[in-house]
């Protein structure tokens, strides 16, 4: 479904990502853990070339291969065609209404006639629980209300993955959770999706895998419950001790 | 008579004939300035190679040499110049038979350009990056977001620098007599020679550039108002545009 081989990725002397490759299968639902700095962000931009990375190659569903270095224009479209992205804060179109959010994209980059893509826009919104808010400006919307226009903006072009970066990390604890329950929901409708986050409840209910990365290389990979029972590396305790509560007790 | 009323509303009526050289200098130049000027400023915000750097060299070049100058300089220098590669091209053309006016309309577009290029790339920065790169993932080209996405919403930022650089412009204008060109100052500076009335001619053209620069921000107000409620910064009421309800 989803197949990284070998990316890495410097910022001048800091290298970012250490030649790291990874494969998720259709369905799944993969959290990446890791302390901030351990590259994680920077994967998921890799990913959607956001960054150029320096090396290593990208496959989405039955796409070629593609190299990140030397990947052409095309190539990079045909990749963001099929991997939908949400962002930390949101980035809703500050110009175009909720609707018009989500059909952007469809109307534009697609070629989805108008009619037909504001009937999946109003679907993905209602879907999201924002029915009611197609005529919204984004300045009209709470921070939870913004990330579920971009969720709805991410999966209504029906792509192959959904790439998360830290999607509640600017929310207060009340609209995280109506974020993370649209994301369930999604998780349950067998979406792909990649997750960078730091709630662990979401990790624990959620996703069936989860990575820890640090200092840009894959440190461990396994089902989350098994990840924070009995972690295998001494650096997964060590971060699993600071960020789970008590002594890996996970009532969160 | 202290203040010469006959020759002030004579001149008044007179100087009617040169507002459309002044309105056409700065239409003509924004018209020029704004396609030209949104370019550069995206290609210095881009950093696109040579080309940024040239943008730069050109924008302080502009900013740096005084109007009059410039204007002495083209008027007083392109005619040669023109004249020189005429009959180097072996073309006959009668180079100082040329309308100054056409002088004019090159030197203030070229100016404009510039200052706008600064206005455009102010604004620019306040259009936070994070909106093009969804737009990017949305799978929107680089041309197709800065026009969907992009310029809508860095005019409303713009529209205030906008209308000052357009004043500006308007009232720089009025230096196009140096180059000949009978504008609205010219119109009143020649009228007032021949009886020595300036007092009254002045007069008349620090009424005349008011009035134009109040009908100027009246413009800008007009269109600023429009792009603040189409982007829905203007919207009190939640969902303010029904248009798919």
């Amino acid at each position: 479904m989803l197949n990284i081989k070998g990316i890495r990725k410097s910022f001048g002397e800091n290298e970012v990502l250490k030649e790291l490759s990874f494969q998720i299968q259709k369905g799944d639902v993969t959290v990446i853990l890791g302390p901030s700095g351990s590259g994680k962000t920077t994967l998921l931009r890799c990913i959607d070339f956001l960054e150029k990375a320096d090396e290593g190659s990208i496959c989405v569903g039955d796409s070629p291969e593609i190299h990140f270095n030397r990947a052409t224009k095309k190539e990079i479209w045909s990749v963001r065609k099929r991997i939908g992205f949400v962002f930390q804060n949101y980035n809703l179109f500050n110009n175009k209404t909720a609707l018009e959010n989500v059909t952007e994209g469809l109307i534009l980059a697609r070629r989805i006639p108008k009619p037909d893509a504001e009937k999946i826009g109003k679907e993905s919104l209602a879907k999201v629980g924002l029915g009611d808010r197609y005529d919204f400006y984004p300045n009209q919307l709470s921070g939870g209300q913004q990330q579920r226009v971009g969720i709805a903006r991410a999966m209504a072009a029906k792509p192959d993955v959904i790439l998360f970066d830290e999607p509640t990390s600017a929310l207060d604890p009340e609209l995280t959770g109506e974020v993370l329950d649209v994301m369930k929901k999604l998780a349950q409708e067998g979406i792909t999706m990649l997750v960078v986050t730091h709630e662990m409840s979401f990790a624990q209910d959620v996703a069936n895998r989860a990575i820890f990365m640090d200092k840009g290389v894959i440190v461990e990979d396994a089902p989350p419950a098994k990840m924070f029972s009995s972690p295998k590396e001494e650096r997964t305790r060590q971060f699993l001790r600071r960020i789970l509560p008590g002594d890996f007790d996970y009532s969160i | 008579m202290f203040f010469n009323v006959s020759f002030f509303l004579q001149t008044a009526y007179d100087v009617l004939s040169g507002i459309p050289i002044t309105v056409l200098v700065v239409l003509f130049s924004l018209a020029v300035a704004f396609p030209l000027g949104l370019l550069l400023a995206i290609v210095r915000e881009k950093k696109v190679r040579f080309f940024s750097a040239a943008a730069s060299l050109y924008v302080s070049f502009m900013r740096g040499t005084p109007m009059i100058v410039q204007i002495y300089v083209v008027y007083n220098s392109m005619p040669m110049i023109l004249s020189a590669f005429f009959e180097q091209a072996g073309i006959k053309a009668d180079v100082f038979g040329i309308n100054p006016l056409l002088y004019a309309l090159i030197v203030f577009a070229l100016n404009t350009t510039a200052v706008l290029c600064e206005v455009f790339r102010s604004a620019l920065s306040t259009v936070d990056a994070g909106q093009m790169e969804a737009a990017l993932t949305n799978g929107l080209t680089e041309v197709q977001a800065y026009r969907r996405i992009i310029i809508p919403q860095m005019m409303v930022s713009a529209s205030a620098n906008l209308c000052n650089a357009s004043i500006e412009l308007l009232k720089n204008t009025s230096l196009v007599f140096y180059m000949t060109v009978m504008d609205i100052m010219g119109i009143i500076k020649t009228k007032a020679a021949l009886g020595y009335n300036y007092f009254e001619g002045y007069t008349l053209a620090f009424l005349v550039y008011l009035v134009l620069c109040y009908m100027v921000q009246g413009i800008f107000r007009t269109i600023e108002n429009r792009m603040k409620r189409k982007s829905g910064r203007l919207n009190s009421s939640p969902g303010g545009a029904k248009r798919h309800a």
